[in-house]
Formats: C-alpha cells, sequence, structure tokens
C-alpha cells in the first residue's frame, strides 16, 4: 500500500507477495537434523570437491534455497540484456497479466441474484436509489 | 559409519523474536486490568450496556463508563478460542488461524485510491474496483484470506459495506475480512454470507466472512462498534478486533502505555463477545501507529510501527489468541 495506505498498487501487491514469500523462508528457520547437518555428505565431498553435482543438492535445493520469481539476481550485464526492466515494471506487466486471465468461478446464479435483492433491501431501507450491479 | 540416537534432544523450530518477558507481558496485563476496572470504557449504547450490567460490571447510565472487573476480563480471555477456523468459499481456501507461532499474510485493506497497471494514474475506486482488486488477492500465492482492500465509493455511503461484500463474495474464493459500520448492514451481509455458504447452519460451522471492527481510542466503544460486535457474534461471523491508537495523539507516546491502552480496549470489545456468545471466535489486532509529531502524520511503516506489531503479536500468544498485525 501507497501513501499512508491511502492507495492500491497491484505492483506493490505483487512485489509484497514476493516478500511475504521470502519472510516465510527465514522465519522457518534452519533445521538441524541427520539429513540437513549431512555429515556423509560432508565426508564423501571430502576437502577441495564439490557439491553442485551431488545428490545432496539435487533433492534439496527447492526446499533449502529461495526461489524467486519477480526480483532479478542476475548481474548488471544479463539485467540489461534482459531489457533493463526494474522491479515495478516487471510486477507491472505480471499484474496486467494476471489482471486479465485470473478468473474466479462465478458463484450459482440464484446465489447472485438472492445477494443483489438483499443489496436492494438495504437501499430501500436506506431510502436511496436502487442499483441494478 | 554409526551414530548414537539423539535422547531427549531439544529442538527449535523457526525463528522469532523475544521481546518481552513473561514479568513484563504480566506487568501490561495488570496495568491493563486496573484501567478497566477503575477508569473503565466509554459505551453509548444502551443494549451493550445492558449486556456488561448482566455479567457484574459497573454501569454508570449517566456518564456511559463501563468498568469491567478482572474476572470478567479473564474469563473472556478464558473462553475465546485459540484457534479459527475461516472458512473459504471453496473449500480449498479454508485456514486454520491459530494462536501461537503461526503466520499468515493478507492484503492490506481500505484503501480509497487505485493507481490503473497500465496507464498508472490514480483514480478514486469504485465498486468494479473492489472485485477487481478482491480477484488480484485471491490469484496471490502468499496471501492467504482476504481483507477488504479498497471501497466501493461510487455507492451511496450508507450501503457501501453491503456493496463492497457483494462484490467481494462474487470476486473471490477465499474467507474475507469485511468492516460493516453498524448493525443493521452487518446483519445484511451476514444474510448473504450465509447465502454464499449454503444456509445460516453451514456458515455457523464454517463461517466464509469476518467483521473487521476497529475500537475508538482512547478508551470509546461508539455504538458502530458495539452494534457489530453483538451482531456477528450473534451471527456468527469472527470479530476480527484492530485497535488503531495513535500513540502521542489518542494514546500515550510511550510505546509501553500505547500498549495498555490498546489492549483494555481489545479485550473490553472481546468480553462484550464472549457475554453475547461464549466461545465465540475473535482476533486481537492492532492497526495502532505512533504520530510522528513533527510532521503531525502517522506513517504506516516505522521502527514504532514494528515494535507494536510484534509486541501486539506477543500479547496475543500470552492471551492464547490468534492475532492480527497491520502494516503497509
Amino acid at each position: 500500500m501507497l501513501a499512508q495506505g491511502i492507495t492500491f498498487d497491484f505492483a506493490q501487491l505483487l512485489i509484497d507477495n514476493e516478500i511475504a514469500r521470502m519472510i516465510k523462508e527465514v522465519v522457518a528457520g534452519i533445521t538441524v537434523n541427520k539429513d540437513t547437518l549431512a555429515l556423509d555428505v560432508i565426508q564423501a565431498v571430502g576437502a577441495a570437491g564439490e557439491y553442485v553435482s551431488h545428490e545432496h543438492t539435487y533433492t534439496n535445493f527447492k526446499k533449502e534455497v529461495s526461489q524467486n520469481h519477480l526480483i532479478f539476481r542476475g548481474t548488471r550485464d544479463a539485467w540489461q540484456s534482459a531489457g533493463s526492466k526494474d522491479l515495478t515494471a516487471r510486477a507491472y506487466e505480471e499484474a496486467v497479466e494476471i489482471f486479465n486471465n485470473f478468473k474466479i468461478e462465478p458463484l450459482p446464479q440464484e446465489v447472485v441474484s438472492k445477494m443483489r435483492s438483499i443489496v436492494n433491501e438495504a437501499e430501500d431501507y436506506y431510502s436511496v436509489q436502487l442499483s441494478s450491479e | 559409519m554409526k551414530t548414537g540416537k539423539r535422547a531427549g534432544f531439544r529442538s527449535l523450530e523457526g525463528m522469532s523474536l523475544n521481546l518481552f518477558t513473561e514479568d513484563e507481558l504480566f506487568e501490561i496485563h495488570c496495568a491493563t486490568l486496573n484501567v478497566l476496572s477503575d477508569t473503565g470504557v466509554r459505551v453509548l449504547d444502551d443494549e451493550a450496556k445492558d449486556i456488561y450490567d448482566g455479567a457484574g460490571c459497573l454501569v454508570n447510565r449517566e456518564d456511559h463508563m463501563v468498568k469491567i472487573p478482572s474476572h470478567v476480563v479473564e474469563d473472556a480471555i478464558m473462553s475465546a478460542p485459540s484457534t479459527i477456523l475461516l472458512g473459504g468459499i471453496d473449500s480449498k481456501d479454508d485456514f486454520y488461524l491459530k494462536a501461537g507461532s503461526s503466520i499468515a499474510f493478507t492484503n492490506f485493506g481500505e484503501a480509497i485510491e487505485l493507481i490503473d497497471p497500465v496507464t498508472r494514474e490514480r483514480h478514486g475506486t469504485t465498486k468494479k474496483d473492489v472485485g477487481d482488486v478482491a480477484r488480484m488477492c485471491t490469484a496471490m500465492d502468499q496471501i492467504d484470506f482476504l481483507e477488504r482492500p479498497v471501497g466501493a465509493d461510487d455507492v451511496p455511503g450508507a450501503v457501501q459495506t453491503i456493496h463492497n461484500a457483494e462484490a467481494i463474495f462474487n470476486n473471490t474464493t477465499m474467507h474475507s475480512f469485511i468492516g460493516s459500520g453498524n448493525g443493521y448492514n452487518c446483519g445484511k451481509m451476514l444474510e448473504m454470507a450465509y447465502t454464499v455458504a449454503g444456509g445460516k447452519d453451514k456458515f455457523m460451522e464454517k463461517p466464509i466472512y469476518s467483521a473487521t471492527i476497529c475500537p475508538n481510542s482512547p478508551l470509546r466503544l461508539n455504538p458502530d462498534i458495539t452494534e457489530v460486535i453483538i451482531a456477528a457474534a450473534r451471527g456468527g461471523a469472527p470479530c476480527l478486533f484492530i485497535d488503531m491508537g495513535l500513540a502521542g495523539a489518542t494514546a500515550p507516546v510511550t510505546l509501553a502505555g500505547a500498549l495498555v491502552v490498546q489492549n483494555a480496549e481489545l479485550l473490553a470489545s472481546i468480553v462484550l463477545a464472549q457475554l453475547v456468545r461464549k466461545g465465540h471466535p475473535v482476533i486481537y489486532g492492532t492497526s495502532t501507529l505512533a504520530m510522528d509529531l513533527r510532521s503531525t502524520t502517522s506513517p504506516v511503516g516505522s521502527p514504532s510501527l514494528a515494535l507494536i506489531s510484534a509486541a501486539t503479536a506477543k500479547m496475543a500468544q500470552y492471551y492464547l489468541l490468534p492475532s492480527w498485525a497491520a502494516g503497509g
């Protein structure tokens, strides 16, 4: 929300969504158990080895390392060759995409009509003009 | 390779903040009990006064002050549930909101302007925007339930909250939190919610909507607040209490004192809900801010806000109640 909570903005909604995901990862903390300590893996890789190609990395990286979507984590060169779009621009692009394509399954017609009649009853109660939608 | 079994091994899941000791929480609690029993809260509505009166509170019909004895407050804290089922319109979005350390996210609410994502122009919000923003929030994978995001400012003020509810129920599959403004409107919104849920019985088992209620600071429960508490508790809609104190303006400038005033307002509200329907689900919430006395603004995002939000969560944990903290 912008301007002291006065203004709603879709780009910020998407950015907040990404931040919320990261916060959940941080508060989840660090799990200490046999698998996460990975003593057998450390001993198998040994000194001057590498972990990138180890099965333990492959099976755990998705849950252990945050997967960003909007925030660009590449170098400046990579960012420039991807079009130099800042975070806000990318968030608006995706917001428009969702806005145009994300649909909610409509409620049954009789539920929609009943809600309409309840709204009209309240309008009648306050003697304001009846709305049609 | 063999290793020994971990015997009596203590592990910690997740990380959290240490803000208060038990002693400090108890001190805030006791100060609040003193405020509620000795100063009291101002309640204007007669029906609410009668309910407090019937439970052993000292009710002054002339100056409208209601003094709530400690045992009434503590009974209410005990009878309010620690876990609340927030039903989705679609049951895949059902959510258990729990006291303690589990966290969830919702959108910020109650905005009056929206930035068009294509033209980037700012405009006042309409009923169509309420539906559109509800739909956008529903698309977010990290948003667990919906708070009424923007308002239908193109309809008459008296019925705005009812139009908000209609637009939201038609445009989300999640549970929603919506303000009502008075008891009549809350009743109409409940009727709509019963329709969406498939009947009052089904709604009572699994409410798809909660009433957002903001007590007035300092120590005032105006009729628009108490009417909605009574209607929501009778009708089965969980009550989200969001206190909106302003440290330095409507509450003490010292944050501990602001927490006491906030706690008194929230507990007085929770008492009323529990007196209407024992065990009624309530959420202990805050949007209390610190006034910036130099600029006379109340920034929704500051170190004070972070502290107040964390402190509110700690108080709620202390009371075994689910909590809610607002913030831009």
